[in-house]
């Protein structure tokens, strides 16, 4: 049975190869040139951002894992509970408009609400200093698009695209039962955890269906273009907003270059055979 | 102030780190068959087989085939002076040994050159077991080939590393004090005290805590070293090392 414990330091999964207490990940990380500017860490940590500190509230903030238009989000560890988790910011930190804040605070609560193992789970959400922030599962993993570009178009890659699918639209199709539709549904925001498990995050863009039955009639439904179902694409009425993100549901799997991503077939197998999932 | 870039560079290239690297002399030998080349490339070739072994294993090939193919592989690559492939413009020795292996498993070259080897060629030293226990041990089901076979680069290069500094205080008579301090490595305090080791060894703290800094910087020029041994440029040392550990904590 392989060793799963974390390094202490970065939260790199330790597994059966790791000699001793040694982390690989630290080890390599002790081979750069050291940042000119004189910081103990290197070019991909906490410290190269402007707008938070190498510790935040109670987390320790190890590396940035990801930015967006309008968040960041570290790889951190939660000093009190002595894990690892993803810690999601504001990027403009105590310069955010009330907008801003506004949609991120809708984001953490819409994912809050959320309980799904293929939905990347909110633990804590908070403000400290005016930087209003929430954590979440760390996913030890890759996000669609580099999963797919790893794909060979074998049969065992259908299968597991399959799989993706059948994950996938059990999320999405559970977000809608709570009322919560995520808008910007694409490879970048699927992550693919240790165990193959796809994982929807960055509810950014989310509404709840209450309100965008009241305003997507004007509302522009979220998203990049190139990611919209054709539902989307058209100004529908209010009540059928909810169908969008379903009738996209392959949709993610759609954007690799390559052949289809699952020959009609082998995903009718993998589906009734329990999809891989 | 720590050193730029550019000066680090130049400082690596000054001790001569860089000039004699394995994957430098291969590509400065061009289509060329010099003797240093052959020797540089055997050399990388010993050190990183393993990586080439779990891909194979991992593309669903059998122990006694993946190791058939691995070892007709490097008689193959070897052989034929596989150097003289090689320029600057394929990249890093990584790549380009993972290229070579792809393109030995198509179909067509098996069946060509599987049952070509033998015969006053250099052979591999395995230790298969500790190859496979690497491949049972370190992989995910779903993991792809090309990804095994880069988080095992990623450690044969530390083993490769930790090999190295293990023998330089051997060779100084100072194994006891490597083998108490290797826990050092990576900056945090271990699970003894450096009080309770330099009790241990006689040594007072003071000199523990020295013992521990020079530690961490050979150990440094060592793994510097053997990354630059695999790229074509020093620039692309840092490079390597950062992809590497995106490598190894799943980043990619």
């Amino acid at each position: 049975m392989p060793d799963r414990r974390a390094c202490e330091r970065c939260g790199t999964v330790l597994k059966g190869y790791a000699a001793g207490r040694l982390c690989p990940t630290c080890l390599l990380r002790e081979g750069l040139t050291p940042d000119p500017r004189g910081d103990e860490t290197d070019a991909m940590s906490a410290g190269s951002s402007p707008h938070v500190k190498a510790s935040f509230a109670d987390y320790e903030l190890l590396e940035e894992i990801a930015r967006g238009g309008m968040g960041v989000v570290y790889k951190a560890r939660q000093k009190s509970l002595n894990r690892i988790v993803a810690l999601k910011m504001i990027l403009a930190g105590q310069l955010a408009t009330k907008t801003q804040v506004e949609r991120f605070r809708v984001e953490a609560e819409a994912v809050a609400n959320l309980q799904h193992p293929n939905i990347v789970a909110i633990h804590d959400i908070g403000e400290t200093d005016g930087q209003h922030y929430f954590s979440m599962d760390y996913v030890e993993g890759r996000n669609l698009t580099k999963v797919i570009s790893d794909f060979r178009f074998q049969i065992s890659d259908f299968r597991r695209a399959a799989g993706y699918v059948k994950g996938i639209a059990e999320a999405i199709h559970y977000a809608h039962q709570q009322g919560i539709i995520h808008r910007d549904l694409k490879p970048s925001n699927i992550l693919i955890d240790a165990n193959d498990r796809p994982r929807i995050t960055d509810f950014g863009l989310a509404k709840r269906l209450e309100n965008a039955e009241r305003r997507t009639d004007r509302d522009w439904p979220g998203g990049g273009l190139a990611e919209l179902p054709p539902a989307g694409t058209s100004r529908r009425p209010a009540g059928r907003s909810a169908k969008r993100p379903l009738l996209a549901r392959g949709h993610p799997l759609s954007s690799a270059d390559g052949p289809p991503p699952i020959p009609v077939g082998i995903a009718d197998d993998a589906f009734e055979a329990g999809g891989g999932s | 102030m720590a050193p730029s870039g550019k000066e680090s560079e130049n400082s690596e290239t000054q001790r001569g780190v860089f000039a004699t690297t394995h994957w430098s002399v291969v590509l400065a030998a061009g289509d060329s068959v010099s003797p240093p080349a052959a020797e540089a490339l055997e050399n990388l070739c010993r050190t990183y087989w393993q990586p080439l072994y779990v891909y194979v294993r991992r593309r669903g090939y059998g122990l006694e085939e993946a190791q058939d193919l691995t070892q007709s592989f490097f008689a193959l690559f070897l052989q034929k002076k596989s150097f003289s492939l090689a320029n600057p413009a394929r990249g890093r020795f990584r790549t380009f040994l993972l290229k070579s292996l792809q393109h030995f498993l198509t179909d067509d070259w098996k069946r060509d050159h599987r049952l070509k080897r033998g015969g006053g060629q250099v052979e591999i030293p395995w230790d298969i077991h500790t190859a496979d226990d690497h491949y049972a041990s370190e992989l995910a089901e779903t993991m792809t080939p090309e990804r095994a076979y880069e988080e095992r680069w990623a450690m044969t290069l530390l083993e490769q590393v930790l090999c190295l500094l293990r023998a330089d205080y051997a060779k100084a008579g100072k194994t006891q004090l490597f083998e108490a301090l290797q826990d050092f490595l990576w900056g945090t305090d271990g699970p003894a005290s450096y009080a309770q080791i330099a009790d241990g060894l006689g040594m007072t703290e003071g000199a523990i805590r020295v013992a521990v800094h020079r530690l961490r910087e050979h150990y440094r020029e060592r793994l510097r070293a053997e990354v630059a041994h695999t790229v074509s440029n020093p620039n692309e040392v840092d490079d390597e090392l950062r992809y590497l550990i995106q490598v190894i904590s799943g980043a990619r």
